[in-house]
C-alpha cells in the first residue's frame, strides 16, 4: 500500500482534481466569503464617486488566459457602477482584452439597461503600453481619438467633455501583467495624481502590496478571492463566488495528497 | 485497435452523449450559441488531453489557439492602428482632409517599417534603427 501510495499515477491525480473542480461547479456549492480591507476600499472609493456623480476610467489588460479570474472581477465592478450609475469610460492596453472588455460591457449594461455614449463609452485598444498612459495624461484624444467603432469622442455625450486623466474620478486598471506597477503607477498615478486602484491575478498580488502601504494604490482585488469578495459587497453571486469553491476544494485535495506522500515516505524510510 | 485508441472513442462518445443529453433538456440552445458552447468545451477538453499523454486531438486544438490567437491580435492591429490611424489618415495627406500635423506620422510609420526588415537577412540590420540603445550601439566604435 505504502509503495503502492509512493509510486501513484498522476492522472489519478488528475482525476481528483478534476473532479474537485467540477462538482462544486456543478452543484452550485457556495462558501462563505469575508471581504478584506483592500477590496473594501475599493467598492467604498466607488461608493464616493456615485456621490459625486463620477466618471470612472476602467482599463482592460488581461487575455483569454487569464480571463476565468479577471472577468469575474470586471463583471462584479461593472455591476456595482452601473447598479450606482456611475459613468464608465472602458479602454484596452493588451491586444486580446477588447473581445472580453466588449463582452462584459454590453452583458451587464444591458443588464441595467444603461446606454452606449450616455452610460458607458468603450474606446477599445491602443498598443504603446505606459506610453498611451502618458499620452492620456496629456489629452486623451491623442491616445484615443475614436471609440471601438470609429465614432470620434466629440459625438459621445459621455466623452465630450473629457481632456485628460485628471477628468475621471477613480481609474482602475485589470491585470494580469505589470500594467499596474510599470505602466499606471509611475506614468499615470505618480505624474498626474488622481485616485487609482486595480486588480490583479492572485499570482501578483504580493508583487502590489507595497503599492498599498506607499498609498499609490488605494485598493487591491487579488485573483479570484478578490473578485469574489467584491461579489459579496456588491450582494450578487457570480462567477467568483462559484469558483472560488472549486478552488478552494482542489487546494484542499492537493493538500491531502502532500499529506499522504510525506506520510508514505517517513513510512517508507521506517521500514 | 490499442487501448488508447479505445480511451479516445469512449470520450468522444461521452462527449457527444453528454451534449446531446444537453440539447434534449434544453440546458443548450440549438442554435449558433449552443454550437460554440459544444465547439469551446470540446476544444478544451481537447488541450487537457495532454495530461493523459500527448496525441494528435491535442495537436489540432493547440494549432487552432495558436492560429485563432494571432489573427485575433492582427486583427486588432489592424483595425485599431494601423488602419483605423495611420492608413487613413496618411490617405488625406494633401487633401482637403489633411491635417498639417499628420506629417509627422510619416516618421513613426517609417520606423515600424523598417521593423519588418528583420525578415530579410540583406537588410535585416535596419530593424536595429527603431530601438534607440541598440542603434547607438550599431553606430559606435568598438
Amino acid at each position: 500500500m505504502i509503495q503502492w501510495l509512493m509510486n501513484i499515477d498522476r492522472r489519478i491525480i488528475f482525476v481528483f482534481v478534476f473532479l474537485g473542480v467540477a462538482l462544486p461547479l456543478l452543484a452550485n456549492v457556495y462558501l462563505p466569503i469575508k471581504p478584506t480591507r483592500d477590496v473594501i476600499a475599493v467598492y467604498d472609493q466607488l461608493e464616493k464617486v456615485a456621490e459625486e456623480d463620477g466618471v470612472v476610467l476602467l482599463s482592460f489588460s488581461y487575455g483569454a488566459s487569464t480571463a476565468p479570474e479577471m472577468q469575474p472581477m470586471a463583471r462584479a465592478l461593472l455591476r456595482h457602477c452601473f447598479s450606482r450609475n456611475i459613468k464608465i469610460v472602458a479602454i484596452c492596453l493588451w491586444p486580446e482584452a477588447p473581445g472580453l472588455a466588449q463582452q462584459a460591457l454590453e452583458e451587464i449594461g444591458n443588464e441595467f439597461g444603461k446606454t452606449y455614449g450616455v452610460d458607458y463609452a468603450f474606446l477599445g485598444y491602443k498598443p504603446g503600453n505606459f506610453s498611451v498612459v502618458l499620452n492620456m495624461g496629456q489629452d486623451i484624444r491623442d491616445a484615443f481619438p475614436q471609440d471601438n467603432w470609429g465614432t470620434p469622442l466629440e459625438d459621445l455625450q459621455l466623452t465630450q467633455d473629457l481632456r485628460t486623466l485628471q477628468d475621471f474620478d477613480f481609474v482602475f486598471d485589470l491585470a494580469a501583467g505589470d500594467s499596474i506597477e510599470f505602466w499606471w503607477i509611475p506614468y499615470g498615478q505618480e505624474k498626474y495624481g488622481f485616485p487609482f486602484a486595480g486588480g490583479c491575478t492572485a499570482v501578483m498580488a504580493p508583487d502590489l502590496f507595497p503599492f498599498l502601504q506607499s498609498g499609490q494604490m488605494l485598493g487591491l482585488l487579488g485573483g479570484l478571492a478578490g473578485a469574489a469578495e467584491y461579489e459579496t459587497l456588491v450582494g450578487r453571486q457570480d462567477k467568483a463566488t462559484a469558483g472560488m469553491s472549486a478552488q478552494s476544494m482542489a487546494h484542499l485535495i492537493i493538500v491531502v495528497f502532500i499529506v499522504f506522500g510525506n506520510m508514505a515516505f517517513f513510512l517508507s524510510r521506517r521500514r | 485497435m490499442t487501448r488508447d485508441t479505445y480511451v479516445f472513442i469512449g470520450l468522444v462518445l461521452l462527449f457527444a452523449a453528454i451534449n446531446g443529453v444537453l440539447l434534449a433538456s434544453g440546458t443548450l440552445t440549438a442554435d449558433w450559441n449552443g454550437f460554440g458552447i459544444i465547439v469551446a468545451a470540446g476544444l478544451t477538453l481537447a488541450l487537457y488531453s495532454f495530461l493523459y499523454k500527448d496525441n494528435p486531438l491535442f495537436k489540432f486544438a493547440e494549432n487552432i489557439f495558436v492560429g485563432v490567437a494571432a489573427a485575433y491580435v492582427f486583427g486588432q492591429y489592424w483595425y485599431q492602428t494601423i488602419y483605423g490611424e495611420i492608413f487613413v489618415r496618411l490617405k488625406a495627406l494633401g487633401g482637403e482632409d489633411s491635417v498639417s500635423g499628420d506629417w509627422w506620422l510619416l516618421a513613426p510609420t517609417l520606423l515600424g517599417l523598417l521593423m519588418l526588415t528583420r525578415f530579410s537577412r540583406r537588410f535585416g540590420w535596419l530593424s536595429r534603427l527603431s530601438f534607440p540603445e541598440p542603434s547607438l550601439r550599431l553606430y559606435s566604435p568598438k
